[in-house]
């Protein structure tokens, strides 16, 4: 009688082990067949749009076929001067962080702090630097502004992955270097950042893509409107329309499909799809990029 | 237990040292050791009894543990190292160490040993810097093996070469003190007895370099030292040359360890 | 022979221009804080808005001077909690599989594509949902969908955004569970089922529900891609989860562009991005005290 339980019962056990794994196969298949289906539905729906000759290259006010030059330019130029605002920060708080931070109160406090900033809205972020970089500092409405509201953004990001990316090299690699009467300062800059410099470039990397497509942070503090640029003349610093003037409005792509979102025009839906395409085909590329150049980094470092 | 070695010749004497991790747990208890210069020291002991802790105290590498307390004196030259004020970077450029495992930097072979002298501001052109690189790998055995690549990157190496290439790093900042942490547990048997060479080559060089090696291993211990000290539990419980050690331990723990009745 | 500078002021340089990074960041948020704080408390103390009343009032309706930030409050923790619903048994699933059933498929494939996911900028995001979800809501639910935008629309598109979050960090669970306690399991005869529901979960619960926790504060949080598909009405309170609403952060888009500043409305609006900080401060205090039992518990 107990001997049939037991059959009966392993028998169960056995068809529920079974009917789990189908289900866990199931949601798998689903999951990936989601992600599939949404960048293929991107593509599909505004690639028509983003490959028409001209839609990159002319401007939104262009009465044939309104392009996103301005857009894309400015995109790119946010992106490039957000970068070279965080990097540095960043690069500075890890190595405290992991190098130097002393054992107190203060440290604590300030991962804290970035841990705090990690997990704000971005929109908060936007509303305070419309305040304070536009606003307190006097920016106006600008590039500039713009970029130090996506470096709050970026911060956390970067620091999490430096500090990963130090802490991950080898103790006795930093305990050599300081055996031998080196500064923890000199230790950082030429033995644990090169070694670190694979999984750094990589963070890097992708946490660009992930600014490239931030829209909420900038509204407020680069603006929704698109700039007029020209680009014949681009080194007259101090003009409007200069493209590389830091202190003029910007509308970037994620932020230009925001706009046509809520204010539709004539035919804007298919400038939404096709510029939604660009944009996703823009990150794609960056998270390839990231993970090429980490390998390509990580396989050179080995090898020399 | 207090070496009875007159401590003027000593070239490192500590006395009543401890080691505090956590502000409350005595890892080491009050240690008095001296050390001369040309001498190799074995500091042996099972796992765990401080050996490894009491090696770092003497660089004050303890320092760069958190929470980690270094107590007691330790003289170098007879003054006092153990200080607020102690500039580690100058000390540790004449108190060498080698750690347990192999640590080259991801730099080419000559790069690893120019790479600290250079940064302490010590070299005078090219020709000092040839000079340098073949001395130190010549010193550590390892010049033969290397000299066709030294461009080439130190990871390239075996692990007995890379250990051998950290003991050159080590000897081209011409230190008269060289603490060796388990030098060799990672190694296999031929490559650790090219250490052990390494190391009686050096100290019988007459450059008068005091050697400190800490091991679990007896028989290491006994092939390379002039003197040895036992640890137990965080105790230094005796100390002499190594052949009194090994012929005649005094203390009872000390002739358990050596019969193998722990270990 | 270049000359060098001596170690220590190295050393102290070094400190310098690091703890000054540290510090910069620290005073940024610290200013964030205050800031936002000033400017929200300003609707209390100077404009003289009751913050019971705010807090509970139904209505939000600017031009009358009518404040009540409840349509938007629930509108928040509407979506959150039903995204969270929605995503959490995938995302807990998938982490299962990827990591008990098939390890090396997880690593190679399934992981690299679900970060595909964390990639994809939230406008697109609502963009999906105001095409797509919004017309399926519609052709499901017919007349009573209206537009199709409301809590349901959004709900369903922060799922997928906080899906990846939830699932990488899931997988990170799991893999910390130590190999001996499956093997321990196994070798009691237990199936695979077994012990993930008995052994793997249960030892990896701390982390998931910290998971599940980041998972929502980026859905409460989320601003443009809500913002595109709830429709964005502030005036009352929804009365379904087909109904049009608005979320904390969505009223906040919409109105800082119109509000003009030191009006009472834009003031308002700030005492609004006052509630959303003071929620991801909650988060991370959650995140803390989970962090801690798990470190009591574990010894």
């Amino acid at each position: 009688m107990a001997n049939r339980d037991l059959t009966a019962h392993v028998k169960r056990i056995g068809s529920q082990d079974k009917i789990a794994t189908g289900i866990l196969t199931a949601i798998v298949a689903v999951v990936m067949a989601l992600v599939v289906a949404i960048i293929a539905y991107i593509i599909v729906r505004g690639g028509g749009r983003a490959l028409t000759p001209g839609f990159l290259t002319n401007t939104p006010t262009d009465d044939i076929l309104p392009g996103i030059v301005y857009q894309l330019w400015d995109s790119f130029y946010l992106l490039l001067v957000t970068l070279v605002i965080s990097v540095p920060i960043s690069l500075g708080a890890a190595i405290f962080l992991v190098e130097y931070a002393p054992d107190n109160w203060i440290t604590s406090a300030a991962s804290t702090a970035i841990e705090t900033l990690s997990s704000l809205p971005s929109i908060v972020v936007g509303m305070f630097g419309s305040l304070f970089f536009v606003v307190t500092l006097g920016w106006g409405i600008s590039i500039l502004a713009g970029a130090c509201a996506l470096t709050m953004f970026n911060i956390p990001i970067l620091v999490r992955t430096i500090q990963q990316a130090l802490e991950d090299v080898p103790r006795s690699q930093r305990d050599a270097a300081l055996a031998m009467g080196l500064t923890r300062w000199e230790t950082t800059l030429n033995v644990l950042l090169p070694a670190a410099m694979p999984a750094i470039v990589t963070g890097i990397v992708i946490s660009a893509g992930r600014v490239f497509g931030e829209a909420a942070a900038l509204i407020f503090t680069a603006g929704s409107a698109p700039a007029r640029l020209n680009f014949a003349n681009p080194f007259n610093f101090a003009s409007p329309t200069c493209p590389f003037n830091i202190f003029r409005p910007a509308c970037s792509l994620a932020v230009y499909i925001w706009r046509l979102t809520s204010e539709p025009t004539e035919g804007s839906t298919e400038i939404v799809w096709g510029t939604a395409c660009v944009l996703i085909v823009c990150v794609l590329l960056f998270n390839l990029l990231a993970r090429v150049l980490g390998k390509f980094l990580a396989r050179r470092l080995t090898a020399e | 237990m207090t070496d009875q070695t007159n401590s003027n010749e000593a070239l490192l004497t500590t006395r009543n040292v401890t080691v505090t991790y956590d502000l409350t747990h005595e890892a080491l208890h009050p240690t008095d050791l001296s050390f001369k210069g040309g001498e190799v020291t074995a500091l042996i002991g099972p796992s765990g009894c401080g050996k490894s802790t009491f090696l770092r105290c003497l660089n004050l590498m303890n320092r760069e543990i958190p929470k980690c307390r270094i107590g007691g004196e330790i003289f170098y030259h007879g003054r006092n190292i153990n200080t607020k004020s102690e500039n580690l970077f100058e000390l540790r450029k004449s108190i060498g160490m080698v750690f347990q495992q192999p640590t080259p930097f991801r730099k080419s072979i000559r790069e690893n040993i120019l790479f600290a002298p250079k940064k302490h501001g010590r070299l005078h052109g090219k020709d000092d810097e040839d000079e340098l690189v073949e001395t130190s790998l010549k010193q550590a055995a390892l010049w033969d093996e290397v000299k066709d690549k030294l461009k080439q990157s130190a990871h390239a190496l075996s692990g007995g070469q890379q250990q051998r290439l950290c003991i050159a790093r080590t000897l081209a900042m011409k230190p008269d003190v060289v603490l060796y942490d388990e030098p060799c547990s990672a190694l296999d048997p031929i490559s650790t007895f090219t250490i052990e060479e390494t190391i009686r080559s050096i100290a019988d060089s007459g450059a008068g370099i005091c050697q400190i090696i800490v091991t679990h291993n007896m028989e290491q211990a006994g092939r390379v030292s002039d003197r040895t000290a036992f640890f137990y539990m965080g105790d230094m419980v005796e100390t002499g040359t190594t052949q009194q050690i090994f012929s005649a331990p005094k203390d009872q723990r000390l002739s358990d360890y050596l019969t193998g009745r722990f270990g | 022979m270049a000359k060098l500078m001596p170690k220590r002021r190295l050393e102290n340089i070094g400190l310098g221009i690091t703890g000054a990074c540290v510090a910069l960041v620290a005073i940024v948020v610290i200013a964030l804080i205050f800031m936002v704080a000033q400017q929200g408390l300003t609707t209390f103390f100077v404009d003289g808005i009751d913050p019971i009343e705010f807090l509970t009032g139904q209505h939000w309706i600017p031009e009358q001077d009518t404040y009540g930030a409840l349509p938007m409050i629930v509108g928040s923790f509407a979506v959150t909690l039903l995204s969270t619903l929605f995503a959490l048994p995938i995302a807990i699933g998938s982490a299962m599989f990827v990591v008990e059933v098939a390890p090396g498929f997880g690593k190679r494939v399934f992981q690299p594509f679900i970060e595909l996911l964390v990639g994809i900028p939230s406008v697109v995001y609502g963009v999906l949902g105001l095409y797509i979800i919004n017309s399926l809501m519609r052709s499901i639910f017919g007349e009573a969908a209206g537009t199709g935008a409301g809590i349901l629309s959004g709900a369903i598109v922060l799922a997928v955004m906080i899906l990846p979050t939830i699932t990488t960090l899931s997988i990170d669970a799991l893999r910390a569970v130590p190999n001996q306690y499956r093997e321990g399991s196994y070798a009691l005869g237990c199936t695979r089922w077994q012990t993930i529901w008995h052994v793997v979960l249960k030892s990896a619960l701390p982390s998931l529900m910290t998971a599940v926790i980041l998972g929502m504060t980026r859905a409460f949080g989320e601003t443009l891609a809500v913002q595109m598909v709830i429709g964005g009405v502030e005036r009352s309170m929804p009365s379904g989860l087909l109904d049009p609403a608005s979320t904390l952060t969505a009223a906040l888009t919409a109105g800082l562009s119109n509000a003009t500043s030191g009006s009472v409305y834009y003031h308002a609006l700030w005492s609004l991005g006052l509630i959303l900080l003071a929620m991801s401060l909650v988060f991370i205090l959650i995140i803390h005290l989970i962090g801690k039992k798990g470190a009591k518990d574990n010894g």
